[in-house]
């Protein structure tokens, strides 16, 4: 939970724009899980939010400019997170709404892995033109239902620079999680 | 004397139609609505006096209230903490357990710092935090906390 508030305090300071947007809600049901759920969270940044975060990232500092790039042109970011303490508690029906309104044209399923265990990850990207619009996950298991939305252009490379700064992850490039020494290996694995 | 006398009635009387600080209301309105004083917490003023010199963090103000044997629901503590909050404050961050945990986070800009509100609920015990934040420099101590660990 300590992480989880530091992740979303420092995403309010280093993601300036994410917002629900491009016409896409969250479905009411999806508040009425809170009630059933062991623990729910629900991180909600929107343009204003990011706009004003984005104000108070230094353009002079490399590592915040960096972040200040990123955010400011995101308009908005939206998670929902719920924990339960048996299966069940939900069905996929009540994400199916907002399925539904993936699938236009501008939305495409990048990866859909379900398994037999119920382990059920979608990601969504949605296309502006040559480049990325907007990214959504939807990952459901038997005891937990996340819902994440970026809404704005996202440049992967940018947000693997992120990594080691304001409680995000350093994400290598293999994709494991490093620490910041591992990191450091990393970069100098790469200039040699 | 008795000008002295008049003066100082006349500032009193001023006082009290001054409006509170907005945390104070904020606090008021929690206890109005849980029927809990908040507690009298030692050397607070200290604490606070500390945050204005050495800003720790990036903080350079904090407001500290908290409310013991307040039997609230999570739902209706969020509720509460949204209203004594008001439309200036927005809501960013919520949790809430079934185990009668509840956490929420509220952001406003002030000039070239940021305000949080932070309200917590955890077995019993609410907490109202509000902090008044450099935002450059609390991502500076994020960046170096996680760098430590």
């Amino acid at each position: 939970m300590r992480t989880l508030l530091i992740w979303g305090l420092a995403a309010a300071f280093v993601l300036p724009a994410w917002a629900l947007d491009n016409n896409i809600k969250m479905p009411v049901n999806l508040d009425r899980l809170a009630a059933r759920a062991t623990e729910s969270v629900d991180v909600t940044l929107d343009a204003s939010t990011l706009e004003l975060a984005s104000k108070f990232l230094s353009k002079d500092d490399p590592d915040q400019a960096q972040v200040k790039n990123l955010v400011s042109k995101l308009k908005g970011v939206y998670v929902r997170s719920f924990e339960f303490d048996k299966e069940g508690q939900y069905s996929l029906n009540d994400v199916e709404s907002i399925r539904q309104q993936l699938k236009t044209p501008e939305w495409s399923r990048i990866v859909g892995v379900k398994s037999l265990k119920g382990e059920n990850s979608e990601v969504y990207l949605q296309k502006n033109g040559s480049k990325i619009g907007g990214l959504f996950v939807i990952d459901a298991e038997p005891k937990e239902l996340t819902i994440v939305h970026i809404d704005g252009p996202i440049d992967p490379e940018e947000l693997s620079q992120l990594g080691g700064h304001m409680g995000i992850p350093n994400i290598g490039r293999s994709g494991k999680h490093e620490n910041v020494k591992g990191a450091a290996k990393s970069g100098n694995k790469d200039q040699e | 004397m008795r000008r002295f006398l008049l003066l100082i009635s006349i500032a009193a009387i001023f006082a009290s139609l001054l409006p509170a600080g907005e945390f104070e209301w904020m606090v008021r309105q929690v206890s109005r609505e849980s029927g809990v004083e908040p507690m009298h917490i030692p050397f607070f003023g200290l604490a606070r006096f500390v945050v204005a010199v050495d800003h720790p963090a990036g903080a350079t103000d904090l407001h500290l209230a908290v409310f013991e044997n307040t039997e609230i629901a999570p739902e209706h503590f969020a509720r509460m903490i949204d209203s004594a909050a008001g439309s200036s404050w927005k809501p960013m961050i919520r949790v809430r357990s079934r185990n009668g945990e509840s956490t929420n986070i509220y952001l406003q800009q002030a000039g070239k710092q940021v305000r949080l509100l932070i309200g917590t609920l955890e077995r019993n015990q609410s907490t109202l935090i509000e902090v008044r934040v450099k935002p450059e420099e609390l991502i500076r101590f994020v960046d170096e906390h996680e760098h430590r660990h």
